[in-house]
Formats: C-alpha cells, sequence, structure tokens
C-alpha cells in the first residue's frame, strides 16, 4: 500500500504508439482529508495479495477483463491507489503524475475537504490538466446537489463523472473502480489504434504512389532502352568511318539524347516526394495534369492500343498538389488500360466548370474519365472503393481507387463517384471545389 | 559453318531500333535481312515459303501483338517450330518472368535493349550453332 508521503514509483510503461501491445494503467487517485476514509478505500482498491478473492463471477469475468489488446487477462480486484489529503497534495500528486507520463484513470474524491476548494473545484481543475479522468465524488452531506456539480463542472464533463454517498459500501467501490479503469483503459487503446492505423495508412498511401511510379517507370525503362539502342548503335557503328558518316551518327547521337531529356523532365515531377501534402497547394490546370499524365502513360496507352479522346477541355484552375492530382489521372488511366486489357480500348476523357447542383452557388470542376471496357459488378459498386479490395487478383493492390478517392475528398475538399456508363465501361467522376478551403 | 546470305528477319516497332539493328546485322555481314514493324506483317513474312526465314529477331514489347505472341504462333506452326528466335527486351524488372514465359516457348536466346554489336554476334552465333570468333 501506498501513501503520497511514501511514495515508490514502479517501473511501468505508459501508452507508447510504438509498443505494439497496450499495457493497461490500474492508477486510482483518491482524495479524502479523513486519512481513515483514504486509508479503507486503500485496503478495498489494493488488498495485500494473498488476500485476493476473485470477485469476477463467470459472467463479470468477461466483461470486465475484456479490451486487452494481447490477450492476456487483467485483473481489475487489485488497483494502484495512491492517496492525498488535500487539494493542494492531491494537486501535486496529480501533475507528477502527468509529467511522468503515468496518468491516473481515475479518482474517488470527498466533496468536502476542510477549508479552502472542495472536491468537485479540484476535479474541474484536474480534468483542466487532463480531460481524460474520471471521478467520482463521495460525500456524506447533500451540501452540492447532482444537478449543481453537472452545472459546475458543464455539460461536456457528463460522461466523466459519478457521484456516491458514504456511507459507502466496498462492492460499489470496486464496481465503480472496475467500471472506470476498464473505460479509461479502452478509450487510451482505442486511441492508440487509431494513431497506428492512420500511420499504417499513410505507408500504405506512399507505397501505392510508389507503385505507380513504378509503373510509369517500366514504360520508361522502355523508351531508354530504346534511346540507348540509337545512341549505342550510332556511335559503335560509326566510329570509324569517315568525317560525313560520323558527323551524321553524331547528329542521331544527340536527337536521342534530347529525346532521353525529354522524358526525364517529365518523370521529374512524378518522382516529387509523397511528403508534398505538407507543401501549400498551388493553382494548376487540371487539363495540364491529365495531359501530364497521358504524356507518362503514352507507352502503356500504345502498347494496349488504347485511343484517348478529349469530350470537353476548360482551361480552369484548383488549389492542389501537383503530384496527388497527377497520381489520380495516373491511376484512373492504368485501371482503365486493365479494364480493357486484351484488345484495343478507348478512354474518354473530359474537365468541365460546372455548377455545383446541391449548391448552385459553388463552382466545381468536373473531371471525367471513362473507360470501354466490361464496367464493374453492380453488387461490387461500393466495395471497389475501399481499401484492399481488387480485382486483379495478385496484380492490384486494391488501393489504387482508395487512394484517388482519399485524395479528392480529403485533400481537395471534393466528391470522388464512380458508376457504370449506361452504354459501355465504368465512369468515374471527379468534382473538385474551385475554392479549396485548407 | 557462318553463311551470311541466309534470310534473317527483324521486328520491332520502333523505327529507330529497327534502323540501328539493321546497321548491326549488315556489319556482321548479313546480306539478306527483311525488317517488320509489327507481329502480323512478321508472321506473314515468316510463313512465306518462298523467303524461308533462318533466324527471326525480335522486340517483345510492341502493340497489338507482342513478341511472345509471335514466338508462340511460329512454335505451334509444325514446319517452323524450331526457327531460331532471339527475344529482344527492355524491361530488366520484368526480366525473370519473360525469360520463364518465353523458356516455355522455347525461346533460344534473348537480349536487353540496349546492346551492342558484340554481343548480339555472340547471341546470334550461339543460336545459330556458329563459331562466333570468326566474324
Amino acid at each position: 500500500m501506498k501513501t503520497a508521503n511514501a511514495k515508490s514509483i514502479s517501473p511501468r510503461e505508459d501508452i507508447n504508439a510504438s509498443d505494439s501491445s497496450y499495457k493497461w494503467s490500474k492508477r486510482i487517485l483518491v482524495v479524502d482529508d479523513e486519512l481513515s476514509i483514504a486509508q479503507a478505500y486503500c485496503e478495498i482498491l489494493s488488498p495485500p495479495r494473498e488476500n485476493v478473492v476473485p470477485l469476477r463471477s463467470s459472467r463479470s469475468k468477461g466483461d470486465l477483463s475484456a479490451g486487452s489488446a494481447n490477450g492476456k487477462t487483467h485483473f481489475l480486484d487489485s488497483f494502484d491507489v495512491d492517496q492525498a489529503h488535500s487539494y493542494e497534495q492531491a494537486l501535486y500528486l496529480f501533475k507528477q503524475a502527468l509529467h511522468q507520463g503515468r496518468p491516473y484513470a481515475m479518482g474517488f474524491f470527498d466533496v468536502k475537504l476542510g477549508p479552502g476548494p472542495d472536491g468537485i473545484e479540484l476535479v474541474k481543475e484536474l480534468q483542466g490538466l487532463d480531460p481524460q479522468l474520471y471521478a467520482v465524488f463521495v460525500t456524506a452531506y447533500n451540501d452540492r446537489s447532482v444537478d449543481s456539480i453537472g452545472q459546475f463542472l458543464g455539460a461536456d464533463r457528463v460522461q466523466r463523472w459519478d457521484y456516491m454517498n458514504k456511507p459507502f459500501n466496498s462492492g460499489e467501490i470496486v464496481q465503480k473502480a472496475r467500471n472506470f479503469v476498464s473505460l479509461w483503459n479502452l478509450e487510451r487503446e482505442r486511441t492508440r489504434h487509431e494513431v497506428e492505423m492512420s500511420e499504417v495508412r499513410r505507408k500504405l498511401m506512399d507505397s501505392e504512389k510508389l507503385s505507380a511510379v513504378a509503373a510509369v517507370a517500366r514504360g520508361v525503362t522502355h523508351e531508354f532502352g530504346n534511346i540507348l539502342m540509337q545512341i549505342m548503335g550510332k556511335a559503335e557503328l560509326n566510329r570509324n568511318k569517315d568525317e560525313e558518316k560520323m558527323r551524321q551518327a553524331l547528329e542521331r547521337i544527340l536527337e536521342a539524347s534530347q529525346r532521353a531529356a525529354q522524358i526525364l523532365e517529365r518523370f521529374k515531377d512524378l518522382s516529387g516526394s509523397a511528403a508534398e501534402v505538407h507543401q501549400p497547394k498551388i493553382w494548376l490546370d487540371p487539363a495540364q495534369v491529365a495531359l501530364e499524365a497521358l504524356d507518362l502513360m503514352e507507352h502503356s496507352l500504345r502498347t494496349h492500343n488504347v485511343k484517348v479522346t478529349w469530350i470537353k477541355t476548360d482551361r480552369v484552375q484548383v488549389k492542389s498538389h501537383p503530384t496527388s492530382l497527377l497520381q489520380v489521372f495516373i491511376n484512373l488511366f492504368i485501371n482503365a488500360i486493365h479494364a480493357m486489357e486484351g484488345g484495343s480500348g478507348q478512354l474518354d476523357l473530359s474537365i468541365a466548370e460546372c455548377r455545383e447542383a446541391v449548391d448552385p452557388g459553388a463552382e466545381v470542376v468536373e473531371v471525367r474519365v471513362r473507360d470501354y471496357g466490361p464496367g464493374v459488378d453492380p453488387s461490387l459498386m461500393d466495395t471497389i472503393l475501399e481499401p484492399f479490395f481488387t480485382t486483379k487478383g495478385a496484380k492490384g493492390s486494391g488501393l489504387g481507387l482508395a487512394i484517388c478517392r482519399e485524395i479528392i475528398e480529403i485533400e481537395h475538399g471534393g466528391q470522388f463517384l464512380l458508376h457504370n456508363h449506361p452504354v459501355k465501361g465504368l465512369e468515374v467522376i471527379l468534382r473538385i471545389p474551385k475554392e479549396v478551403k485548407s | 559453318m557462318m553463311d551470311f546470305n541466309l534470310p534473317i528477319l527483324l521486328v520491332d516497332d520502333d523505327a529507330m531500333v529497327r534502323e540501328v539493328v539493321f546497321e548491326y546485322l549488315k556489319e556482321m555481314g548479313f546480306n539478306n535481312i527483311l525488317v517488320a514493324g509489327d507481329s502480323q506483317k512478321a508472321l506473314k513474312i515468316i510463313q512465306d515459303k518462298k523467303i524461308k526465314i533462318s533466324l527471326v529477331l525480335s522486340d517483345w514489347e510492341m502493340p497489338k501483338v507482342s513478341g511472345l505472341t509471335l514466338l508462340k504462333a511460329v512454335r505451334k506452326d509444325p514446319q517452323r517450330s524450331s526457327l531460331p528466335f532471339i527475344m529482344i527486351t527492355s524491361q530488366r524488372s520484368m526480366e525473370r518472368f519473360k525469360i520463364s514465359q518465353a523458356a516455355q516457348w522455347r525461346v533460344d536466346a534473348y537480349i536487353v535493349k540496349p546492346f551492342g554489336l558484340e554481343l548480339l554476334r555472340q547471341k546470334i552465333c550461339s543460336v545459330m550453332g556458329w563459331k562466333s570468333e570468326v566474324a
């Protein structure tokens, strides 16, 4: 049993996002100006080990020990309890715990704390420091009604406190401790998972960006192979020839080098790192970006005999990151090419300025990319946008469309829609607001 | 026994590559070189009984019909199933996959772009069973 004066800090890990398993914290702060009462809490909540009698029934066992990420059972019959006997002492312990990264999950607070601020004011102060704290007020006096506590702490805190009357029984105390400690830990665990998930998602997006780069790179390697063929061949075949032959060969080598430089120039834009999301957006013409994507995909489009037709080309400006939008176009073109694999195909492109149907005051840029493939099974229409969904087997990561949607909806505040064209093929519609508020 | 009068066929959709490889072959001494810009034309030439092509050098990646499809067509033709066939490719990353696929259809050699005269000479000589040092 620990008291505020003789406190031993046991080494314990706090939440750490890089840690693979979450360790439950069972820290409770007991605040009562009467030492004997504070002592009683400790004996109930932190009995000597040999005296621990499992309190769980077969039903409650599952409930109360739930929330374990690693499959281990958390025994909630014994807690790590610290006690404080005044407002100041409680504040000191609480700040110390926060500072050490070992916050309290919950506290039991006597309402009357002698002269000075009462337990309710204390909780307001503590929750100001750490809004996650759960508080249980314990009082023998009806000096503050439940309503007045609620009013004092504010409506947003209503989930964070509870109320108990003295004299309390041990079962009640343990029950409250279990509930709030469980709740607190489950919240922390969930937050941690969310942090991890967003990290994983970011990494996947980066790797998907890389795989689109790889798709383009394959086309570029082909072109480079051909160009180098010309450079090597002309040099080798003509190095011992007469001056005129050599001059002609050098002309061809120069031409080939210039062709290579042009390809490199196009490729440079795409290899811009995924980190540019953190850079400010710039004004871009989507048609220009689409042209750039077509340029990069030229080899693939040509080898698959895909003919590109511009239906409409409004020259407009939207705020965007150059690589993001390029990424979207490339992914959509790759999908279209895959959808029409095996034969020749057609790709219709349209970029038009229009009024938002729902809000006629808002102007949007509408981009339509349509292929003439088999379209998508209507039953799969919703799932196709979900991450990891792929119809391409091992060839697809199932992230292409999900990332396009993410880029359009999250990065640009736009809309990402797709439907089967009434005649043939799949049509993807992107609606990007003309003015994007960050 | 080297015979540079044998008719050989070069298939590539890229005119500039075709030109360079053509000059390589000429430099080697071949004087009966036919060229085709796509697989369909190539197949017509291969199947022409009067020409009797004795070696095919074909690019892998071509629009419409790829070099592999051309190879398959040649191998399925009982009269030309053992026609020497060299595959020209550029995508190093796809190399292994391609080799394994081409091996199924008995590609005699493959060569990765860009390549020089000497490498081409070696490949041709080995495919034709010629001694390469005599050139």
